[in-house]
């Protein structure tokens, strides 16, 4: 006892830009406890009254997934039976995107009574979301590997493509997440806007073809989306071969994701004291 | 500016915005031009430069006309939200006892909920394990503790949000006009652990229309006016009748 006690919160305006990213990480650090909390909470809730549960999220994209082998394969004709593990894969890495990204977007409007009851960073909704759809893409990719024994593919060393492709994806929507939930807070439009523009970029991602169906000119262009290439990164590490991915392009992808999650930090933490009014 | 203070606001000043929607917030975007020309005012002060201290285990009420400032003052002590001017210091895990159980999660149970919550508190697992028996018992729920929040009355919901809250020991409360909560017996229940709470060492800080309440509990009196402090005094008879006269005023 003793001394001057240390003023446990200072409430202020402003958060330096630059330092913004550490700060964001280190108050999720902090708060891992919390953190773990909502993961548990999303899971619960999204499982909620499910004979299945968890099982779910693999059956999903596997429901998904026999659904374009029937279109393709069977009504088309078309004699890959690997098609239908390729088209998996890409619902599996884009839904992952998508639901970071639009669960982000609106995660602040959607906790405001908690919000507007008890004060902690609120990075930590819009991370959780991240962190509970990264743990979901992981144990969905269950399918994948009883998949790939079926097929007998090899597991190669391109297996490492896995995780980076999952944590480039993964930033990348939570980067995106944290700048529109910015938007979204001030004008609610913003909701509407992502989802639009997620679902117009499900068919301009190769979820459901790879570049080797599309033209040689437009490789390149396909290629600098860089969640088309997170998505022929995960191929990649399926099939064990890579043809006409780069490690320019996916240097690239993973420079995209980091510099958009720098973006995201930086609008969160200089806006987010003050969004908090809109709610 | 003494060591003994639990809660300092340095000219705290918080402006809201007007939102404006639909077609003139988009006649706004596009003419660039965020300054109404009329004189219409595109903030709200709810805040105006609150100079304030409150030494530690102090009981302060305030009072003032609706939308004097009252509910923001105490979001702002809580850290909710950030002044837009001055700077807000405070020492020690703070609770806000206002729309009890909106937080709370419907679709998981109430421990779940109270895991949840208690987290979001500070709280770690086996303090949190260790608080559950006591909350469960005061709340007066019983078996429903593992049943959905959605099952439950919202009499119900509130004695377990009022329970939860008591039961996190404060170091700094703020409560906005939830003195009781529940039936008549939980009520009475509910009263007496805050009057329990507000004489143990925490600094609490009351926002009430409930005079008796007021001038039995607090030490020191604040009336809020357009989001200034219009008097704050030992004498909390004073405050109140300053209270009245602005209220009148107010009203014509």
């Amino acid at each position: 006892m003793g001394g001057v006690e240390e003023w446990s919160a200072v409430t202020e305006g402003k958060v330096p830009l630059l330092s913004s990213p550490k700060r964001l990480f280190s108050n999720l650090i902090k708060n891992r406890q919390l953190l773990r909390h909502f993961i548990k909470r999303d899971f619960k809730v999204t499982y909620h009254g499910h004979l299945l549960g968890y099982i779910w999220s693999v059956l999903e994209p596997l429901a998904l997934t026999a659904i374009f082998f029937l279109v393709f394969v069977i009504l088309r004709g078309s004699a890959d039976s690997l098609l239908p593990l390729s088209i998996m894969i890409g619902i599996l890495f884009f839904n992952a995107f998508s639901r970071t990204f639009n669960g982000c977007t609106t995660a602040l409007a959607r906790n405001s009574a908690l919000i507007q009851q008890v004060y902690f960073p609120r990075e930590v909704f819009l991370a959780s979301i991240a962190g509970f759809q990264l743990f979901r893409l992981a144990l969905s990719l269950v399918i994948v590997f009883i998949y790939m024994i079926w097929a007998k593919l090899p597991a190669t060393y391109y297996l490492i493509l896995l995780p980076i492709s999952m944590v480039g994806i993964t930033f990348l929507g939570f980067g995106f997440g944290l700048l529109a939930s910015m938007l979204h807070v001030r004008v609610r439009d913003t909701g509407q806007v992502v989802q639009l523009l997620l679902r117009a970029g499900f068919f301009l991602s190769g979820v459901f073809f790879s570049v080797e169906h599309i033209p040689t000119e437009y490789v390149n262009l396909h290629l600098s989306n860089p969640v088309a290439v997170y998505i022929e990164m995960a191929r990649s590490a399926a099939f064990g071969k890579m043809d006409i991915l780069t490690f320019e392009q996916i240097g690239l992808s993973l420079s995209i994701s980091f510099i958009v999650f720098i973006l995201g930090s930086m609008a969160f933490m200089r806006y987010e004291r003050k969004a908090v009014k809109y709610l | 500016m003494t060591d003994d203070n639990a809660i300092e606001l340095q000219s705290a000043t918080m402006d809201f915005p007007i939102l404006r929607t639909g077609p003139a917030f988009l006649k706004e975007l596009l003419t660039g031009r965020f300054k109404s020309r009329d004189s219409e005012p595109t903030s709200f002060r709810a805040l105006d430069g609150i100079n304030m201290q409150v030494p530690k285990g102090e009981v302060l009420g305030i009072v003032g006309p609706n939308g004097a400032g009252k509910s923001t003052m105490l979001r702002v002590i809580a850290g909710i939200y950030a002044p837009d001017e001055g700077i807000v210091r405070t020492k020690g895990r703070i609770a806000l006892l206002a729309g009890l159980g909106a937080g709370f999660q419907r679709d998981l149970t109430g421990r779940e909920n109270i895991f949840l919550s208690g987290s979001v508190y500070g709280f770690n697992e086996n303090e949190l394990y260790d608080l559950v028996p006591s909350i469960v018992v005061f709340s007066g729920i019983g078996s429903f503790i593992d049943k959905p929040i959605r099952t439950y009355s919202s009499g119900m919901r509130a004695r377990l949000a009022f329970s939860l809250a008591s039961h996190l020991n404060p170091e700094i409360l703020l409560i906005d006009e939830v003195l009781a909560v529940g039936d008549s017996d939980f009520r009475q229940k509910s009263k007496d652990r805050i009057q329990e709470m507000v004489k143990g060492d925490a600094t609490v800080v009351i926002v009430s229309h409930n005079e008796p309440t007021l001038r039995e509990m607090c030490d020191r009196a604040i009336c809020l006016h357009n989001g200034q402090i219009d008097i704050c005094s030992t004498d909390i008879d004073a405050v109140i009748d300053r209270y009245h006269i602005l209220s009148k005023k107010s009203i014509n």
